[in-house]
């Protein structure tokens, strides 16, 4: 605490050790409420009050009176205030009747309000807990979904100044928004010179790069930019500068880098000097010139970025060492940020763009690289990255529509326990009314209780979002790009929680309220003991509603739940926990073809002969990663009508076979001659397809279909052809099948061919190492290998391959897991609100069900009588969850891995656990009919 | 607003209190003087609020001056009742007196106020 008072000086006369100090929150909140006058004068004599306290009666008593003083401030202040007010304090109308004397009535009827609602809600301290408990429940819904849109929509980039004035250009193609094109520079510098009315316009492209200060090297994200990148965002570097002008222009600069806040704190510690240091970027030395602001990754959300290039270092960075920026075809820009001159609608920004492209294609027609199925698309501002922009918010939806679904559960229970409650009060009420109790006053009175248990709901809900937050933090949303780490409710949403809890209170206690005030005294009064058919009616819709609600939840969990089975069960066809898969990324640093053969094929060499490697092979399409390059196939000779068959390709090393535990059926694996052939060894493409044919390896389900009937042995030999005119080739082997495209994907059958069967070079390679023991236990060989042949070529995303196969499955069992959680709220609330309207039920029917008794029926038939009115209730409730279900869980159709949003079983397993426990639900108040006496319930009239 | 003709139970208790307390008459010892005098809990709360309607009426004045006390010698806001405040309780005794009268046989022989 801040301003805590200097601690007394001990006098001799006291002599005490030390004077004890009251709690500090209770002193901070006493402090607040004292006015500012005597604030600090006051809480002293507290602390006074509180030491001489804890001497005569100890410190538990004292503690006690202390935190009663809190309440006491509060009244007495209140109280003073409004005594003021009412006498007209200084400088007020003599008569007092001026609007503050209003408002003072108000204030002061509000607080009789406040303390009859408190007192009747505690008189009912259980069901006012299961209220509370409930609504906080769907508003802990609310306020979660809130938590994840806050922080993933509606963030800003840090460091951006006047986001309104930006816009996120990309080209995409007109039929589907999302594969997008590059544009080429000399496009970016036409649009530029056709558009002055943009203040600025820049352009980036992310780009992975290698980057090395002393120790290993790192492959980090990092940005390719126009020189006036961080002009154009209005980002100011922490240190240093950002890029010349000139820096940007064509290759030739001098090659520098900005660095992260982050990046620049991991490697230098923040020390100044960093700015001027010399690094190797993909093994190429640059100077740091700058750092940019903390938290800058970017102008996407998440950010990824750790190092930005100017263009001009393109030639440093880009692969084949080619000077893309000069020619007009190259694709080089991911995105454009232009900065307007005013905030602008992004359609008018959008008709700028497309104007000034049409002009292009005029103009240049075949000297532009922009494709006419391609268009702009304009994205106000900057943030969340464009691809995101579809994806996410219809994640959050159906997040979204679920916590919509438990709050609206929750509010229709909390609204049946009112009825409830509304109709057992009644008598009450009506006496009220023929006492002279107005309408309105009624229904003020149950709005401000139904504000209470709002506001009650309302701090139940915080807290359940908050423990919330860290969870939701851990789980990997890393498919969509989507990072929580730094997530947190924030004040926006504290506020938003708090409205939402205090609307859903009001609202909930509405209807009660209305059925209550609009009692008809004289036929409430008559009437009262033999309960209201109507409330009974409406508190019947009700139930059926949860239930229906409740049947929709539990259907869409079990799809997600089976789901996460369904793909826990995929069996991949290699042993992943045994492998250790790791990639180099020899392109960007420089290696050519020929050169990446020979460093590929002397890592194996030396990795296989390390004691704690057995096997070790290379792969150039990364198997599990999701991306896979599928190509038609048909058998030499076939009909490409009836015989062709789309094969997932994958170019592999020999050894790799071996090393991802693959099983050769029949015939041979590649030769090492096969595999190091240089296709630029040929002169050109057609001259090397038409020289010899290729060979190719097949997995036994693409030897099935292209040759039915064939067993494994009579097919290889036989030769293939690709469509689109590519060389035949020979089949050598067969082996068995592999999951390769991933858990989830769909599966294609398999092809295998040498690297030298194809024709571009490899993006990333991928290493499958298989080791002696576990497979962390060649990490270190893998590492040593590596940096024994080129210490600047870094290794990434080493780890064993069950991990993975772990990650993917991470985020499946999120959703599930949130699914299943979900719903069983949702069950339990539906079971809440039946057992409720027929303990009331019951309550009502007692003199009923007591004649019943009494005219010889036997407890069983009375038994079955209640339940048989829960089930009835639960299953039309189910009847109409199970109709409503497709419609709402067709949205988790992609999500669903193994079975169809349709899946009976599902439904029938969801139905059935309602129905049962509908059925505890029911028993329990019927068990509590049974027992009623039926002399007791008769006499009781 | 001038001052009330008649003072309240409470106001009473504390204007004696501070009248009791003499230079030693800052909040904490007159709640702890009451609770002394009457054996009933008092809250720090009524007493600083009464304290502060006597000012506004006249009956005190307060003035921060550092002392010796409890918890040692600081700064803390003293208060002493004014010509005004001593008027309105000799006018309270006195009616109470008035009272009194010719009830002391029924009461008792307690001492009247």
């Amino acid at each position: 605490m801040s301003r805590r008072p200097e601690a007394p000086r001990t006098t001799p006369r006291t002599a005490l050790p030390r004077v004890p100090a009251p709690p500090r929150l209770l002193r901070r909140l006493i402090r607040r409420l004292i006015p500012a006058a005597d604030r600090d004068d006051l809480i002293v004599e507290l602390d006074l009050l509180y030491a001489a306290r804890v001497r005569r009666r100890g410190r538990r008593a004292a503690r006690r009176w202390y935190s009663w003083q809190l309440a006491s401030f509060a009244l007495h202040l209140g109280l003073d205030r409004l005594r003021r007010r009412r006498a007209g304090g200084p400088g007020r109308r003599p008569d007092g009747r001026g609007p503050s004397f209003r408002a003072a009535v108000l204030l002061d009827s509000l607080i009789t309000d406040l303390r009859l609602g408190f007192r009747r809600l505690l008189a009912r301290p259980g069901t006012t807990l299961a209220t509370v408990i409930t609504l906080g429940v769907g508003i802990a819904g609310a306020g979660t979904t809130y938590m994840l849109a806050d922080w993933v929509l509606l963030r800003r980039v840090p460091g951006v100044a006047e986001p309104d004035r930006l816009v996120t250009v990309r080209l995409e193609s007109s039929q589907s928004r999302l594969p997008h094109w590059r544009m080429s520079h000399v496009d970016l510098e036409r649009l530029a010179a056709l558009m002055p009315s943009l203040a600025d316009l820049s352009a980036s492209s992310s780009q992975a790069i290698h980057f090395a200060t002393s120790g290993d090297p790192a492959r980090l994200p990092g940005e390719l930019v126009t020189a006036d990148y961080f002009e154009t965002l209005g980002v100011a570097p922490a240190a240093g500068r950002t890029f010349a002008a000139d820096e940007g222009a064509h290759s030739g600069g001098a090659p520098v880098a900005v660095i992260s806040h982050r990046l620049w704190q991991r490697q230098w510690a923040g020390d100044p000097a960093a700015v001027g240091a010399e690094v190797r970027i993909n093994g190429v030395p640059h100077t740091v010139v700058g750092v940019a602001p903390p938290g800058f990754h970017g102008a996407e959300l998440p950010g990824e970025a750790e190092v930005w290039l100017p263009a001009g270092n393109h030639a440093n960075v880009l692969r084949a060492g080619v000077d893309l920026l000069e020619r007009p075809t190259a694709p080089v820009w991911e995105k454009l940020i232009a900065r307007t001159r005013s905030p602008l609608p992004a359609s008018r920004t959008r008709e700028m763009f497309d104007r000034a492209m049409d002009r292009i294609r005029d103009r240049y027609e075949r000297h532009s690289f922009i494709p006419t199925q391609f268009v702009f698309r304009v994205y106000p501002g900057v943030g969340l990255a464009p691809s995101l922009r579809l994806t996410v918010p219809r994640t959050l939806g159906i997040v979204g529509t679920a916590a919509g679904l438990l709050l609206l559960l929750s509010w229709v229970n909390v609204t049946s326990l009112g009825l409830a409650r509304a109709a057992s009060r009644r008598s009450t009420t009506a006496i009220c009314r023929a006492l002279g109790a107005g309408r309105g006053r009624l229904l003020r009175e149950r709005l401000v209780e139904g504000l209470l248990v709002g506001a009650g709901a309302a701090m139940v809900g915080l807290g359940v979002t908050l423990a919330l937050g860290p969870l939701l933090r851990d789980a990997s949303l890393s498919r969509l790009g989507v990072r929580l780490e730094g997530m947190g409710l924030g004040g926006r949403g504290l506020v938003v929680t708090v409205l939402v809890g205090l609307a859903a209170g009001v609202i909930s206690s509405l209807w009660p309220a209305l059925s209550g005030a609009g009692v008809n005294v004289v036929s409430a009064l008559r009437s009262a003991s033999h309960g209201a058919p109507d409330a009974w009616r409406s508190r019947g819709s009700l139930v059926v509603a949860q239930v229906a609600l409740s049947v929709v939840l539990l259907v869409g969990a079990g799809l997600l739940a089976r789901t996460l089975w369904n793909l826990r069960a995929v069996d991949l066809g290699i042993p992943v926990d045994e492998i250790l898969a790791f990639h180099i990324d020899p392109a960007i640093q420089g290696y050519d073809g020929r050169r990446t053969t020979l460093l590929i094929d002397e890592l194996i060499r030396e990795l296989e002969s390390d004691p704690t490697v057995a096997d070790a092979g290379a792969v150039f399409t990364e198997p599990l990663g999701g991306r896979y390059f599928a190509a038609p196939y048909v058998r030499s000779g076939g009909d490409w009508e009836t015989g062709g068959v789309f094969g997932n390709e994958f170019q592999v090393t020999p050894s790799w076979f071996r090393a991802a535990g693959i099983e050769l059926v029949a015939g041979r694996h590649f030769r090492q001659e096969e595999w190091q052939a240089d296709p630029r060894d040929a002169p050109d493409r057609s001259a090397r397809d038409a020289t010899a044919p290729g060979v190719v390896i097949l997995g036994e389900a693409f030897a099935r279909a292209l040759f039915p009937g064939a067993a494994a042995a009579e097919v290889v030999g036989r030769g293939i052809e690709a469509r689109g005119g590519r060389r035949r080739k020979i089949v050598v082997g067969i082996v068995r099948d592999a999951r390769l495209g991933g858990l989830a994907a769909e599966e294609l059958p398999l092809a295998y061919l040498p690297w030298a069967g194809g024709s571009a070079l490899p993006e990333e390679v991928t290493f499958f190492v298989r080791g002696q023991g576990r497979p962390h236990a060649a990490a270190g060989a893998v590492r040593e290998v590596v940096r024994r042949v080129d210490p600047f070529l870094p290794v990434y995303s080493l780890e064993p391959l069950v991990d993975r196969v772990g990650r993917h499955l991470s985020e499946q069992r999120f959703v599930a897991r949130g699914g299943v959680l979900l719903a069983v709220l949702g069950l339990l609330l539906a079971a809440v609100g039946l057992y409720s309207a027929l303990s009331h039920a019951v309550v009502e029917r007692t003199r009923e069900i007591g004649i019943r008794a009494a005219l010889g029926a036997r407890p069983g038939d009375i038994l079955s009588m209640i339940v048989r009115s829960g089930l009835r209730l639960a299953g039309l409730g189910a009847g109409i969850g199970l109709l409503a279900a497709p419609w709402l869980v067709r949205h988790l159709e992609d999500r669903l891995f193994g079975l169809e949003s349709l899946d009976p079983s599902t439904y029938v397993a969801g139905v059935t656990i309602l129905l049962a426990v509908a059925l505890v639900a029911s028993v329990l108040p019927a068990a509590r009919a049974v027992r009623v006496d039926p002399m007791k319930s008769l006499r009781s009239d | 607003m001038g001052a009330k003709e008649v003072l309240g139970e409470f106001e009473h208790h504390v204007l004696l209190a501070a009248l009791r307390l003499a230079d030693g008459a800052y909040s904490a010892a007159i709640v702890l003087e009451l609770e002394e005098r009457t054996g009933r809990e008092v809250a720090p709360a009524a007493v600083y609020i009464a304290l502060r309607r006597l000012e506004e009426n006249g009956l005190v004045r307060s003035a921060m001056r550092e002392s010796e006390g409890r918890g040692g010698r600081r700064e803390r806001r003293h208060f002493a009742v004014t010509e005004e405040g001593l008027e309105m309780l000799r006018e309270s005794r006195r009616r109470f007196e008035r009272l009194w009268e010719g009830l002391d046989p029924v009461a008792g022989g307690g001492s009247g106020s």
